[in-house]
């Protein structure tokens, strides 16, 4: 079942993805696999950590009617009265695992943004545009800055940000709450892409490039090397893995819930 | 004084109109001197050119040598132009990749704006590589005479340069070799490879198509702007301000090339946000951005505005036909997409687009059209 | 006597005891901010809030219902709606509106008076009230008793964790306001209201009950007393104590129709129907519609139809000149995108709307499948042509006064009518009707076309001319070939008979000869001057050519001497030869541009924008020099014209220009101004040239366009040649020329306020298909 030599260094995996990405007919029609390619620049100068940091890049075209939303936003979701997109941010650290059967957390920092926008005019007025947003986060607790209620080390949580202060705004149909933290494996920009793509496009639409299988081999590997350290040390508050694998016990308590 | 830079006319005019049509930049000009002459027949011109060049070091050309007037010979053993300029330039090039001559750079000009000249402006003839510049008279030595002046100095300067030394990257990119390593890694790889294979030409027309005429390692002052979200015109002297603050932190470009173009690092510029604000620039909106400036600098600046239709003010580039600052969310693509990773993608608004009036100025990529025809549907549906 | 909170707390004991008799069951309790839930999940917008109060009262049999917004254009404003209905009595509001979910109106589906079917959704009034405002009072009083009761609502009060039972309002007995009816006040609004958004409730309460308008005849035939069935909402704001009626804009811009057609069936069955129209001055008297497919004289009654109403309005959109009535372009636009989603003809049934009918993209009288050809008779002719009259062209309503129930029945669902004989022959009434009307003024419409063709034809008459002549001559040689061979079956009287036709058809043929040698001699008048221009025309686009470089020699020599030059004065000389080598370029360029276009043979299709901005920058230095101030107005994007010579717009417009400097100054206006509208509409771009110069006099209007028409006055005998050509009247011609080329129709217009003079240039517009393949 051993793999790690299949896999290659994040970055390696990372820029060849990118590239891969930037032939794909579908892809550019949603995206500017460009801007992409321009992350990549990284001077090799910290050894194996892969560090990058995608700012605000946009999925164009998406398909917004699976998604519950307040039945006034429905009337405006329709695809003749705005322009939605999903914007990715991914700030990630992460290391280049050498020995699989040392189970640690490979990476260091990692903070995964998906914030949902959906522009249309007020009235019907095309002076006056309007975008309502509203965002995901997928963070790794970074430790240093404590924590005021406990919560698992990488999770989920909701951010209601800039609802428009739209006239009649109707509040009744939209629950706005203090967001729990809820328990998510972490991703990266491959695993990231995969999400929002899966996510925010119609089956028949992606399948061009989700049924590729290098677009599902990239996206195994990058489970690989994120999901399964996560899983195994997961795991291992209720099985014995002594034999098997060495497991970074601190990484394993604090997938549950970090205490401090 | 005698000037440092002399450049070489061929013109077709007589000498009159040609003296007289460069006599302002030589007026404004303390470093450049252009001198006229009739282009002559092939025979005659394609030998004296590499004595010529001993006394210049730059050459201009009109394209049209096609006149065959008397006044503009002047005598009779001067023989008629049966040359094109193109085919001067390549005689040039190739002779100065031979080393049989050294590499000048070489300007074409034309007085008429018509559809051929304009697409050899916008490079879709194969003569392309052969001109440093294609102007259109007027601006070269009139309408734009002062930015003339400075590029045609910067070429002959960075030419001579480049010429009497071996390639030091970081004395051509003014920077430090610790800044070097910030930089797109695959830019300074084809530098360095153009550097040592290539011609001179070669190498400037790669620093200017790639580095200081685009948008992405060094951006100009409309960008910056756009980018700290800075309405220049109603920021009047504010604008000056924040311009010399730049400069006093070393965020302009000051290589190679930056005497004729004026231009400053991308990154440098958000190394100097960083150290004003830990607000990420490329998310914050533009009224605040200047709302973060003016209070730390005490400075009047007014934001930019957003254009029509648009809906966000997190500019970070500008719109290719309004020139106006542009969220790339906003935008929609033009041009192909095979251009080199370290530059950015170039975007035109959905106003500037149904608004264009020259067809030809720009043409948005096939694969934003649908989208775009749907953004227009919804326009047009509301207005 | 117990307090009461003595009493409540003996109440919890007694359930707290109850509840441990019985471990085996337990009750629901309800916690009070289920108000707040239940408000916000069953009413979604505010303008369904307001319009369940309003079904409330009709309901109530309310005959006339205020609505009044009061200081609510910030949040906390009051909104107060009276009704004169039933009213409650203390116990009605008790057991009806205090009694969540309560049955009343499951028990009484008819209302008590005027037997109208419940409006109003089970329950859903309250909670509009809370969704609305944060505080409710009602006053409602009902005829027999002598005091009205009042009760004071607080919905903040209902908080979470607290039982619903146990939050108390305050009710009382106060002094009647009214003989009967309920006002409620509902304050603290949560919204503020905007103009537009209350005409928008208004609108929304318009839609659903019949217009007001509509029950004019009803009246003058006693159908129904006024009083008794109509439902009247009428809408307020009131602000700082001044209150302003919100009216509803729809009915002001359909009177402003190009006709309205009025219809009605009596209580016998008898049906009729009339039309009137200001535009053709028309006020018919009625006509008589039968029930019988039969197409003959008799007209018979509706066996089974009673009691139906109809006006319907009828707009037709593309032809703003038919129009006398004094509605503006642009009314006549809003109507049209109103007709996208507003059109058709309606249904009424006691005085409120029964859907799908007149919904758009419902076509119950099947007006959209036929063909929109009608044939009428026209002087004593047949004339058969196109009229539009799909459910696009009409905003119509329907009254059926059916009190009992008799005659139409809704479904179940509330969606539409069963299927029976009063519909069908309502349909077919209503049909007949308005066809019927349309067809009365198709001659009117017809004539309009005419006139307008006639503008089209004129450049067409020399070919005309020339085929009816060809025409004549052809049937005079068959009529005499026919003669030849009847000849020997001939009578000798008859003989004289056709001796007469042949000499009439002579001279009918030797007239149309002679009229066409003088237009001959016209036309080779107007060659001779064309060639003159042409030629001229040929030389400027050479001179352009070798001048186009001398401003770059100009402006270098000048500039350079102005910046070496101290003296002041010569400096200033210097800069004023600048400015007007400058001005020179402007020219020269614009010029060079337009014969370089000019040689190109091939056509374009033209984004107007594109030629008229150009055209603008150009001219720019020539119009501040003489004063003008021009505005151009591009309507909406993709003004594409069919394929053209692109630079024929240059002389369009350069032509169109200079009229208008020559009639600015002759004019002499204090502000000068020229406009420059361009857009389109279904079938054309449009480009409409307007100054307010001295204007053209109505004798005029169509001469303008004829060859060596003008009002210059004539050049001197030493004039140049120059000279000569500016004035001579050739320049409308030729565009008129140009443009019919094109099918396109060039013509003096009515201009709007402020200007005294409007060209306007019709050219076809190019297909979608066309503009899309243009992209790519």
């Amino acid at each position: 079942m051993s793999r790690m030599k299949d896999i290659l260094s994040p970055r390696e995996e990372l820029k060849n993805f990118s590239i891969f990405l930037t032939k794909n007919q579908w892809f550019n029609s949603i995206c500017v696999p460009h801007d992409l390619l321009k992350i990549l620049n990284n001077n090799a100068k910290a050894g194996d950590i892969c560090e990058y940091n995608l700012v605000k890049f946009p999925f164009k075209n998406i398909n917004l009617d699976r998604h519950v939303r307040p039945d006034w936003v429905s009337r405006l979701a329709r695809e003749e009265e705005g322009e939605s997109r999903v914007l990715l941010e991914v700030a990630c650290e992460c290391n280049c695992i050498s020995d699989e059967d040392k189970i640690s957390d490979p990476i260091i920092m990692l903070a995964t943004k998906i914030i949902i926008q959906f522009d249309y005019f007020h009235n019907s007025n095309v002076e006056d545009v309007k975008t309502l947003q509203c965002s995901w986060h997928l963070d790794k607790h970074d430790p240093s800055r404590g924590t005021s209620t406990s919560h698992p080390l990488y999770h989920y949580e909701y951010g209601g940000t800039e609802i428009s202060k739209a006239q009649g705004f109707n509040y009744g149909d939209f629950i706005l709450m203090d967001s729990p933290r809820i328990m998510h494996p972490p991703l990266d920009l491959v695993l990231a892409f995969d999400f929002v793509i899966k996510n925010f496009y119609a089956y028949n639409k992606h399948k061009s490039l989700t049924d590729d299988p290098s677009y599902k081999r990239y996206v195994k590997n990058a489970q690989y090397r994120l999901w399964r350290p996560y899983a195994i040390s997961f795991a291992s508050h209720f099985h014995d893995f002594e034999q098997t694998y060495t497991i970074d016990r601190a990484f394993a308590n604090n997938i549950l819930h970090c205490s401090q | 004084m005698p000037k440092t830079i002399t450049y070489l006319f061929l013109d077709d005019n007589d000498k009159a109109t040609r003296d007289g049509d460069v006599q302002l930049l030589n007026t404004i000009s303390t470093d450049v001197e252009i001198k006229t002459d009739y282009p002559l027949s092939w025979k005659q011109r394609s030998k004296s050119i590499f004595t010529d060049l001993d006394q210049y070091d730059g050459i201009i050309l009109d394209w049209e040598l096609t006149n065959q007037s008397e006044a503009a010979k002047g005598s009779d053993e001067v023989e008629d132009v049966d040359f094109s300029a193109e085919s001067l330039a390549e005689h040039l090039r190739v002779n100065a990749a031979k080393k049989i001559v050294k590499d000048v750079p070489i300007i074409i000009c034309s007085a008429d704006n018509n559809r051929t000249f304009s697409n050899l402006k916008n490079r879709e003839l194969t003569s392309r590589d052969l001109f440093d510049l294609t102007c259109i008279k007027n601006d070269l030595f009139v309408k734009h005479v002062k930015n003339s002046e400075r590029q045609l100095f910067d070429l002959a300067t960075v030419y001579k340069q480049l010429q009497s030394k071996t390639f030091d990257l970081k004395e051509v990119l003014d920077i430090s070799a610790d800044e070097l390593g910030l930089l797109d890694i695959r830019f300074i790889d084809t530098l360095e490879n153009i550097a040592t294979t290539n011609t001179t030409h070669d190498l400037v027309y790669f620093l200017l198509q790639e580095f200081i005429q685009k948008e992405g390692l060094l951006i100009n002052e409309a960008v910056v702007a756009a980018r700290l979200g800075i309405d220049i015109e109603k920021s009047g002297t504010s604008w000056n301000e924040i311009k010399k603050l730049l400069i006093d932190e070393k965020v302009d470009y000051k290589g190679f090339l930056s005497i004729g173009w004026s231009n400053y690092w991308a990154y440098k510029l958000i190394d100097w946000w960083k150290n004003i604000s830990n607000q990420d620039l490329r998310t914050t909106g533009a009224s605040v951005r200047v709302q973060i400036l003016n209070d730390k600098f005490g400075t009047t600046l007014v934001p930019a505005e957003r254009i029509r239709f648009c809906s966000s003010e997190e500019f970070w580039t500008i719109c290719k036909g309004t020139k106006r600052p542009l969220d790339p969310i906003n935008g929609f693509m033009i041009g192909d997409y095979t251009s080199n990773p370290w530059l950015e993608v170039e975007y035109v608004s959905a106003y500037a687009e149904l608004e264009k009036e020259d067809a030809n100025a720009w043409r948005i990529s096939a694969i934003e059209r649908e989208r775009f025809d749907k953004f227009k549907a919804k326009i047009l549906k509301n207005e | 006597m117990s307090t009461k909170e003595e009493l409540l707390k003996l109440r919890d004991e007694i359930n707290q005891q109850l509840a441990e008799l019985n471990n085996n069951s337990v009750a629901f309790t309800v916690d009070a901010n289920i108000i707040n839930r239940l408000g916000k999940e069953l009413i979604g917008r505010a303008e369904t809030g307001v319009s369940e109060l309003i079904k409330n009262t009709y309901d109530a049999d309310a005959t006339f219902v205020t609505v009044d917004f009061v200081d609510s254009n910030l949040t906390g404003g009051t909104l107060i709606i009276d009704d004169d209905g039933h009213g409650m009595t203390k116990e009605n509001l008790v057991k009806g509106f205090m009694t969540l979910s309560s049955t009343s109106k499951i028990h009484e589906p008819i209302s008590p008076r005027f037997r109208r079917q419940r409006a109003g959704r089970k329950g859903i009034g309250r909670f509009a009230t809370q969704f609305l405002g944060e505080k409710l009072v009602v006053i409602t009083q009902v005829e027999s008793e002598e005091f009205a009761t009042k009760i004071t609502i607080d919905w903040n009060s209902y908080e979470m964790d607290k039982e619903l039972s146990s939050i108390e309002n305050h009710i009382e007995i106060v002094a009647k306001q009214k003989k009967k009816g309920t006002t409620l006040y509902i304050e603290q609004l949560r919204h503020s209201w905007t103009d537009a958004q209350i005409r928008r409730v208004f609108r929304y309460i318009s839609d659903l009950l019949q217009p007001t308008f509509l029950s004019n005849r009803s009246n003058e035939l006693n159908l129904a007393k006024q009083g008794d069935e109509s439902f009247l909402v009428e809408c307020y704001r009131t602000e700082n104590g001044l209150r302003t009626i919100i009216a509803d804009i729809n009915k002001l811009l359909y009177e402003k129709c190009l006709a309205e057609i009025d219809g009605y069936v009596t209580e016998e069955g008898d049906a009729y129907v009339k039309v009137k129209s200001t535009s053709f001055q028309l006020n018919d008297a009625d006509l008589e519609i039968s029930s019988s497919k039969l197409n003959n004289d008799i007209a018979l009654p509706y066996p089974v139809l009673r009691n139906v109403n109809f006006k319907v309005y009828y707009f037709i959109y593309d032809r703003y000149e038919y129009y006398q009535n004094g509605i503006t372009k642009q009314e006549l636009g809003r109507v049209e995108s109103l007709a996208a989603e507003q059109s058709g003809i309606r249904v009424y049934r006691n005085g409120f709307r029964v859907l799908p009918y007149g919904e758009v993209g419902d076509d119950w009288l099947k007006l959209d499948r036929q063909t929109s050809r009608m044939q009428f008779e026209l002087n004593e002719s047949t004339v058969s042509f196109n009229i539009p009259y799909t459910n696009k062209n009409f905003f119509g309503f329907v009254e059926l006064i059916d009190n009992e129930g008799l005659l139409f029945e809704e479904t179940a669902s509330r969606e539409g009518l069963i299927e029976n004989q009063a519909l069908e022959e309502l349909r077919d009434f209503v049909r007949k009707a308005v066809t019927a009307g349309v067809r009365r003024i198709a001659p009117f419409i017809y004539n309009e076309k005419q006139k307008r063709d006639q503008k089209k034809t004129e450049a067409k008459t020399l070919k005309a001319k020339v085929e009816g002549l060809q025409a004549k001559i052809e049937e005079f040689t068959n009529e005499d070939q026919q003669e030849d061979d009847d000849d020997d079956h001939d009578t000798n009287s008859n003989s004289q008979q056709h001796q007469n036709h042949k000499d009439k058809k002579k001279e009918e043929i030797k007239g149309l000869l002679s009229e066409l040698n003088s237009d001959l001699k016209v036309i080779l008048d107007e060659i001779a001057m064309l060639r003159i221009l042409a030629t001229l025309g040929i030389t400027i686009g050479e001179f352009t050519h070798e001048i186009i470089q001398f401003p770059i020699f100009f402006n270098s020599k000048l500039q350079s001497l102005f910046i070496t030059e101290a003296d002041p004065k010569k400096r200033e000389d210097l800069e004023q030869v600048i400015d007007k080598v400058n001005h020179l370029d402007t020219y020269t360029s614009y010029f060079n541009d337009a014969v370089s276009r000019n040689s190109k043979r091939e056509l374009e299709f033209i984004e107007l924008r594109r030629v008229i901005r150009p055209f603008l920058a150009s001219t720019k230095w020539d119009f501040e020099h003489e004063g003008i101030n021009v505005q151009e107005e591009i309507r909406g994007y993709e003004i594409y014209t069919i394929q053209m010579h692109p630079s024929e717009w240059h002389s369009i417009l350069l032509n169109l220009y200079t009229n208008s400097k020559k009639a600015l100054r002759r004019a002499k206006p204090p502000i000068k101004k020229i406009r420059i509208i361009a857009g389109k509409d279904d079938r054309n771009v449009y480009l409409e040239f307007l100054d307010n110069g001295d204007g053209i006099p109505e004798e005029n209007k169509d001469r303008v366009f004829d060859a060596f028409f003008t009002t210059s006055s004539p050049a001197g005998i030493n004039a140049s040649l120059n000279e000569q050509l500016i004035g001579s009247g050739l320049g409308l011609k030729i565009l008129k020329d140009i443009i019919a080329e094109y099918n396109g129709n060039i013509f003096v217009a009515n201009p709007p306020e402020g200007y005294n003079t409007c060209i306007r240039i019709e050219i076809p517009k190019a297909t979608d298909e066309q503009i899309k393949s243009l992209q790519n």
